[in-house]
């Protein structure tokens, strides 16, 4: 209720500053919704949704993969944790920025390969990190307790491992989603010639800061669906259990 | 009750050491413990002496240095932890089930569970996660989950530690009166000699650390009669005191 109002103040104070703005510097709100409006009947909209959101979950879904089984390995291996440790922050103190420039002169401005490339670096060392955190976090003396009552290997995995796993796999992915997300926007703005982060470019330099304000808005929208909508919906299915009321 | 005199359990010439920096740590020293069934068993010893090393050895989480283990084959092993240790994600219902599977049809596990649950008062929370049941009510679930997998030998690391006496009175009770139908040994450990000499046919005095064992009391009296007030018992009850202080 009150993030709701929050938001209304914000939209109230946007409408009042663009009266007194040229719309190329604030547009309306009316104006911004009138471009989205243009924007949704030429088909522009839906294509460069639609295009921005296989680069996301590619990439994405790539650094998941990678991320998960990595903090796996490194976890289970003391020299593979070695080897790669370092490496991992290496790739995380680059800039963002850095890895576009080198992703648009390895892979060029038209392929896919770009945006995935740049979601990739940004966001796995994301997962591997939560991930692997996770797994310092499982309870062994659960782990001794099934072993005394003759749980399988595969059923202390299940029972045990993946139950402990699940919140943090949840929240690293409920974290990297949002970098996923920019660092589309931003190779596409960089290094593409389509999707949103590209539509963003084109506004930006034909001076069309209402379809600017328009796309905004829209990718907004659509990480508030996900935040809210999806991953807080799975965070509390998955940590039900954890509700701490305790009776008496 | 049934009593044979199979043995479940058997140490013979037990070594256990630690290594740390300062060195080898030694921990257990030829320690000879026989377990049969039906038995109760309650080791009695000063703090840190390595009952609980004793406990892990028996139950595998922990190999000896030196010395044989004899378990019966297929000993169905139960242990009791002090601090309960469920699982946070599942059920009262899901956590006595989780270790059943592994050891009754469901249909007679379910039967075990749902007695037990309604002989400690669990039944109306039997879908209830741990984090909303308070500390008393997790001890409890502790004990029902080994006493649901009908158990030959259940291990008991000080279970009654940290509970206030009714909870106690209740827990050693609800034991005895399973035990009087199930007929399963108990290996208790314990620093507290009243409890050894209420609950137990033998009792084990160990040593400070290098720990072994010092004295073994048998008492002969039945369970029902025993009492501090009864004097055999108190004199025991003095006696291990006095070995152990």
């Amino acid at each position: 209720m009150r993030g709701t109002t929050g938001v209304l103040v914000v939209l109230l104070f946007w409408a009042l500053l663009s009266r007194r703005h040229h719309p190329l510097i604030l547009p309306s709100p009316g104006e911004t919704l009138q471009a989205m409006g243009g924007l949704w009947q030429s088909g522009a909209l839906w294509a460069n949704v639609m295009i921005t959101l296989r680069r996301t979950l590619l990439g994405y879904s790539l650094a998941l993969l990678v991320g998960v089984l990595l903090a796996l390995l490194l976890k289970a291996s003391s020299f593979w944790q070695d080897f790669f440790r370092p490496i991992i922050t290496i790739i995380q103190i680059i800039p963002p920025v850095l890895w576009v420039i080198l992703a648009v002169i390895w892979f060029g401005i038209a392929a896919d390969l770009t945006p995935v490339f740049l979601i990739f670096i940004v966001t796995f060392p994301i997962i591997f990190v939560n991930i692997f955190s996770g797994l310092d976090s499982i309870d062994y003396r659960l782990v001794e307790m099934a072993r005394i009552y003759r749980c399988s290997p595969g059923k202390i995995i299940t029972g045990i491992y993946f139950p402990s796993l699940v919140p943090h796999l949840v929240s690293a992915i409920s974290l990297g989603l949002s970098f996923a997300w920019k660092s589309t926007i931003f190779a596409e703005y960089i290094g593409s010639n389509s999707g949103i982060g590209f539509a963003l470019s084109r506004a930006n330099s034909n001076l069309e800061t209402e379809k600017l304000f328009a796309w905004t808005l829209l990718l907004v929208a659509f990480m508030l669906v996900f935040e809210y909508g999806i991953l807080e919906a799975l965070e509390k299915r998955v940590t039900g259990w954890s509700i701490n009321e305790e009776r008496k | 009750m049934k009593r044979g005199n199979r043995v479940l359990l058997e140490l013979k010439n037990i070594y256990k050491s630690f290594r740390n920096n300062k060195g080898d740590l030694r921990v257990l020293e030829d320690i000879s413990i026989k377990i049969q069934e039906g038995e109760i068993v309650a080791l009695v010893g000063p703090s840190g002496c390595g009952k609980t090393t004793l406990l892990n050895i028996i139950s595998g989480l922990l190999v000896p240095d030196k010395g044989d283990l004899f378990l019966k084959e297929g000993l169905r092993l139960a242990y009791i932890f002090q601090e309960p240790r469920l699982l946070p994600w599942k059920s009262v219902t899901g956590n006595i089930a989780f270790v059943q599977e592994n050891f009754l049809p469901e249909e007679e596990g379910r039967e075990v569970r749902e007695r037990l649950l309604a002989r400690t008062g669990l039944l109306d929370y039997k879908d209830v996660y741990p984090a909303q049941l308070s500390g008393g009510m997790k001890q409890r679930l502790e004990m029902v989950r080994a006493l649901a997998i009908k158990p030959e030998l259940v291990l008991m690391d000080e279970p009654f530690k940290s509970l206030d006496i009714g909870l106690k009175y209740q827990l050693q009770e609800l034991l005895l009166e399973e035990y009087r139908q199930q007929a399963f040994a108990i290996f208790l450990i314990t620093h507290d000699p009243e409890e050894a000499v209420l609950l137990a046919d033998r009792v084990i005095i160990l040593s400070d650390k290098p720990t072994g064992i010092r004295k073994e009391i048998r008492l002969d009296i039945p369970r029902q009669e025993r009492s501090l007030k009864n004097e055999e018992i108190y004199s025991k009850f003095e006696e291990i005191l006095a070995l152990i202080l």
